[in-house]
């Protein structure tokens, strides 16, 4: 507590006043719902896509700007998009969900790169993800782990 | 005696049918004649001498991409084994090859673990980068190494197209992974039935 006093007088009001709400027992609801997701494993610890429908139920654009995960040394967001060459994977350094809308990760467009899995991962497992938004909030959220066959 | 004549007069058409030049409708795009054979000189896994004539009498999807592409490549071999599974008899006949234009990183050994997450009917090939510049100058297909990122991974640019060979060998067609199954299937099934009666005459 002295902790998150502390570094409050630094911070912005506005920060402080989300520290403290997360100080509360009943910690409010995350504005940004995780739905459908999964991860299609790939074999000899080439890295692996995570896929999900991110909701926002707030009233303001959420902001991902980055994904972490104990399964994972890293994990970055990208998208397959195509031009007249052919196809390419497109780092995306963030992505706004707006208010009261969703964005899709989908096979062939916006998803996470799972790179360098910390322990051995088989199909039918989960893994877990931290998904950190451009005002300090986090979402944890469960992957289903499906083979590398798996359409959707 | 009158149905053995019709029979024969049925089976007349049939044969001259398929002695004209494709009297098929295909829902993919029709290459023939525009493409060479199917011909190779890559590796996978132990082997490291493979070519064309372990796939001779399959119909050959080819395809290009690589071991580190965890959206685009399988979701497309995932695509084509499932239309290869809803072929019903002919699929025993199919093989898919999935050739890595990363000869960087993607070796015969990376190239075999990549296709067997796939089944049994894909073939995972590598080269270094003379053989697979070889193969992709016979096929047109354009491929560029990105970048490398601080972390040591690399994008890879790479075609969507699928190559379709018929049991001789043969360039057919030429498909992409947003084409219809239907129009897989399709074609899949008139080249494995058409061709064996080909080559009956």
């Amino acid at each position: 507590m002295k902790v998150i006093f502390s570094l409050g007088v630094v911070l912005s009001a506005g920060l402080l006043a989300m520290l403290k709400a997360s100080a509360e027992p009943t910690a409010p609801l995350p504005a940004v719902e995780v739905k459908e997701a999964w991860e299609r494993l790939m074999p000899a610890k080439l890295p692996s896509a995570g896929y999900f429908r991110l909701v926002n139920v707030s009233n303001q654009d959420e902001t991902l700007v980055g994904v972490t995960s104990p399964d994972y040394t890293d994990v970055e967001l990208h998208e397959s998009i195509e031009d007249g060459q052919g196809m390419h994977m497109r780092p995306v350094r963030q992505l706004t969900i707006p208010a009261k809308g969703e964005v899709l990760l989908k096979p062939g467009s916006f998803h996470l790169m799972l790179i360098d899995p910390t322990h051995a991962i088989r199909a039918g497992e989960t893994v877990t993800i931290e998904l950190h938004f451009a005002d300090g909030g986090k979402v944890v959220t469960q992957l289903p782990v499906k083979p590398a066959s798996a359409q959707r | 005696m009158h149905f053995r004549l019709v029979l024969l007069f049925a089976l007349s058409i049939l044969l001259g049918a398929c002695e004209r030049k494709d009297p098929e409708k295909w829902a993919l795009a029709d290459v023939e004649g525009h493409l060479p054979d199917l011909k190779f000189n890559l590796g996978s896994g132990d082997d490291h001498v493979v070519t064309e004539k372990k796939f001779e009498g399959k119909i050959v999807l080819l395809f290009f991409g690589y071991a580190h592409c965890p959206d685009i490549c399988p979701m497309t071999m995932a695509r084509l084994s499932s239309v290869i599974e809803k072929m019903g008899a002919g699929a025993r006949d199919v093989r898919i090859l999935f050739v890595s234009v990363d000869s960087f990183r993607d070796t015969p050994t990376v190239m075999a673990d990549y296709a067997s997450a796939f089944g049994p009917q894909v073939t995972g090939l590598a080269g270094d980068s003379q053989q697979i510049q070889d193969i992709a100058r016979r096929y047109r297909v354009a491929y560029q190494l990105q970048p490398r990122q601080p972390n040591g991974y690399y994008e890879v640019m790479h075609s969507k197209a699928v190559y379709i060979f018929d049991r001789q060998g043969h360039a057919r067609l030429m498909a992409t992974d947003t084409d219809k199954p239907e129009s897989f299937i399709h074609d899949l099934r008139q080249l494995a039935n058409v061709s064996p009666e080909k080559s009956l005459l």
